[in-house]
């Protein structure tokens, strides 16, 4: 049960090269790893989040005023998190400090809102958030991998190849289109080969 | 008709439970911030000043800052000046405090807040680290240097900056090549588009100069109305010049 349901964020439903959601804070934040990592861990803290209350309120919210309910839901929570951050923790606010604000906009968090956590339970709701984040992490991650690597010679901030000339071109946004575009092709041929078999 | 009161009434009712949550978690979390900030400003104030000295707050009128930091040394002789400022970047104020002899000569420059694009202009805090990913699995990680602050030091807040792009990065370049740089008051930019390092380097440029000028102004002034024998701090540093 567990492990279908992290192979169904992670695989069969990833949020970047499956649902393709999220693709504008993935370009920015797919520049470093660490970067990347960051980026992640607020998401799905977030995601997570944000899946519980919308799943708690779901009964009380008319069907025809959804979309901006959750949306001051999503961005009340996550100005909430951002100010107790700053106020208690300087040292997880210089870490992931410039990627709240990014979340508000991520359709992730109201993609999954709308398209899930209204529709099921908490629990199933909470199960959802944590895996959907992951499989945008583990997204993150790989496209930050193969950047990271080609734009600068490094992996975590650290020198990887000696003597390998670096391509810039994959730190900037061409790059990022290069490097999605790659994965996803690759993902799509692999489900498509498994379909077949 | 009805249909539209009511939705309203319910999208009204939840808004207004969104504002008083973040003003209730607002005015909890404010004054934490502050001390936060404070904290931070006095780690800034540390690396901008030479290791010793004794920083203290000086309140200045205009066109100086309503508060800024004097340095001396253990004889009371003045050191130098730090100021706040910010720019504004491509998504965000960039403040910073930047610490200046009185000649000009900057001590120190450090980034305080900002939020740029993460892996662009976030890269004016940048830590670059030289050793490579097998040697840093076993060895302990060298601790590298915020290059784009570093290269602020030593050039003359006075002079205006030039940017320079397509240019090895500083950290990169050899010392004869830094010497170069630092003679013609050069940093070399951050990013292509130099958005966040122009707004550094104008939030240096549109005011350091200017609190200088009105300091050296301004104890011009005490040196005649109050004569040599009652401020000496302010007659030591007019000698030194």
């Amino acid at each position: 049960m567990i492990l279908q349901e992290l192979k169904r964020g992670i695989i069969d439903e990833n949020p970047i090269f499956v649902l393709v959601l999220g693709l504008c804070p993935s370009l920015a934040t797919s520049t470093s790893v660490e970067n990347a990592i960051g980026m992640g861990i607020a998401a799905t803290l977030v995601l997570t989040c944000s899946n519980v209350i919308i799943s708690m309120v779901r009964g009380v919210i008319p069907g025809k005023i959804r979309i901006p309910c959750f949306i001051v839901i999503i961005a009340t929570f996550v100005t909430i998190v951002d100010l107790l951050m700053k106020a208690y923790s300087p040292a997880l606010n210089r870490s992931l400090g410039i990627f709240v604000p990014l979340i508000v906009v991520n359709c992730i968090i109201l993609g999954r809102a709308e398209a899930y956590a209204s529709k099921n339970s908490v629990r199933a709701s909470l199960v959802d958030g944590i895996v959907m984040g992951l499989g945008f992490t583990v997204a993150l991650f790989i496209l930050a991998s193969i950047r990271e690597v080609l734009s600068a010679n490094k992996f975590l901030g650290l020198l990887v190849i000696p003597g390998f000339e670096p391509m810039p071109v994959f730190g900037l946004a061409p790059g990022g289109f290069f490097a999605i575009a790659l994965v996803m092709g690759v993902v799509a041929m692999l489900r498509e080969r498994r379909k077949k078999a | 008709m009805a249909d539209i009161i009511k939705l309203t009434a319910i999208l009204f009712v939840i808004s207004a439970l969104a504002a008083l949550a973040i003003s209730g978690t607002y005015s909890i979390a404010s004054p934490k911030i502050e001390l936060q900030k404070r904290r931070e400003q006095e780690q800034a104030l540390q690396a901008v000043f030479p290791p010793g000295a004794r920083i203290e707050e000086t309140k200045g009128s205009a066109p100086l800052p309503p508060l800024y930091w004097t340095a001396k040394n253990a004889d009371g002789k003045i050191l130098g000046y730090a100021f706040a400022t910010a720019g504004k970047g491509y998504s965000s104020d960039i403040r910073c405090i930047v610490g200046v002899e009185p000649g000009g000569a900057i001590l120190g420059m450090k980034v305080l807040s900002q939020a740029e694009t993460p892996g662009l202009g976030t890269r004016v805090m940048e830590v670059v680290s030289t050793s490579y990913l097998w040697n840093s699995l076993f060895k302990k990680k060298t601790a590298g240097e915020p290059w784009f602050q570093s290269q602020f030091k030593g050039l003359n807040a006075r002079r205006p900056f030039a940017v320079k792009t397509k240019v090895d990065e500083w950290h990169t370049c050899p010392p004869d090549a830094r010497r170069a740089l630092a003679a013609e008051n050069a940093v070399t930019a951050i990013t292509g588009a130099t958005i966040s390092t122009r707004a550094v380097v104008n939030a240096i440029e549109t005011t350091v100069p200017n609190y200088l000028k009105a300091i050296e102004r301004m104890s011009g002034r005490d040196e005649h109305q109050e004569g040599a024998a009652v401020d000496d701090t302010a007659g030591v540093e007019t000698r030194n010049n």
